[in-house]
């Protein structure tokens, strides 16, 4: 199956434009990965098996695409991220807070992180999205917890 | 709340800035020439690293202004075409005998997801950025016509900083031991912000 591309980025460059900042950390990356994303998908004769498919293959896409462009070009504006964050409106001070924790942590806990908090992927999905496996998604989880439990001390409870 | 609810609520708040729209048709064409910004910069990385240097070839055809830049410590003639037939803004660096020894070419994205050619400053900017070179078993850190021996200057980390001038312009030069540099006219770059490739 396939879906009009306008109707993607109506639906999900949201999502997707999240987990390339969670890559990232550089908004204008994340808008090119953003872009190069769904032209992709526009270009790709692809066929997917349902729309849950084509959710995941856009978050993989955009993960890499942002992987591709921190390695292709010279990072010269990358105080952009302070900016981005100053300017962006948290609906309570703690959100802020929590945000700020999971962009202190390195890139490959912030991407598992971001897909299964946000996106609510399981182990195992999270492991075909990264191709990475389930062990190494479950490991990244729990020092990413704990992580934010040593930044954020009660305001993130210990969980599973 | 549970962590997920908390997560979820703070992240929600991230968006694509506002203004900002994706525009499918500009880009296919844009894709290509930003790729050609993006090979022209790793040439150039690749060329400072080897000690060599690296052709691209640029097919340009516009309104073109031959100025002086910066590369690899010396002033040089470079060749900048503002609008080619693709709408960019490309460059092209002659040796003493006339040959091209690195061109390229970009385009500047604007808030609507538009695009429009760099323009001859901009390119100028972009060309005279700092860049990092090795020899004879030294790093240096050349910034226009500066030449500094950074070589002791690394701490743990693999990580110099240091502010470079010129003018009026103040830079704050982030370099990496084993890989590349980032600068920014506010503050240092730190470790964190730099790509986590660099660093294995």
């Amino acid at each position: 199956m396939r879906r009009p591309v306008e109707e993607l980025v109506e639906k999900y460059r949201d999502s997707v434009f999240r987990a390339a900042l969670s890559v990232s950390r550089n908004p204008e990356d994340a808008e090119d990965a953003v872009q190069d994303t769904f032209i992709q998908y526009m270009n790709s004769k692809r066929q997917f098996e349902s729309e849950e498919h084509i959710r995941a293959w856009l978050l993989r896409v955009a993960i890499n695409k942002s992987k591709n462009i921190m390695t292709s070009f010279w990072n010269r504006n990358r105080v952009a991220f302070e900016d981005y964050m100053e300017n962006t409106q948290f609906q309570e001070p703690e959100d802020r807070s929590l945000a700020e924790a999971v962009f202190s942590l390195t890139e490959k806990y912030r991407v598992v992180m971001y897909l299964y908090y946000y996106e609510e992927y399981p182990v195992r999905e999270i492991a075909e999205i990264l191709h990475i496996s389930e062990g190494t998604v479950k490991s990244r989880l729990a020092r990413g917890r704990k992580a934010l439990r040593d930044i954020l001390k009660e305001a993130w409870d210990i969980d599973e | 709340m549970t962590n997920r609810e908390k997560y979820r609520r703070a992240f929600s708040s991230l968006r694509m800035p506002e203004g900002y729209s994706v525009s499918l048709r500009q880009r296919r064409r844009d894709q290509k020439k930003r790729l050609k910004l993006a090979a022209a910069a790793a040439c150039a990385m690749l060329a400072l690293c080897a000690g060599g240097v690296s052709v691209y070839a640029a097919d340009l055809g516009g309104v073109q202004r031959t100025v002086q830049v910066w590369f690899h410590g010396d002033q040089t003639s470079a060749l900048i075409t503002i609008g080619d037939e693709d709408g960019a803004t490309g460059y092209s660096l002659q040796d003493a005998e006339g040959r091209t020894i690195q061109g390229g070419g970009g385009v500047a994205m604007e808030g609507d997801g538009s695009d429009r050619p760099l323009t001859e400053s901009e390119m100028q900017e972009y060309l005279n950025y700092p860049e990092k070179i090795t020899g004879d078993g030294r790093i240096y850190l050349l910034y226009k016509d500066q030449r500094i021996d950074i070589t002791d200057l690394f701490d743990a980390d693999g990580l110099c900083f240091l502010t470079v001038s010129s003018g009026s312009e103040t830079l704050y030069v982030t370099v990496t031991r084993n890989a590349g540099l980032s600068a920014s006219t506010k503050r240092y770059v730190q470790k964190k912000e730099l790509p986590e490739e660099w660093f294995r």
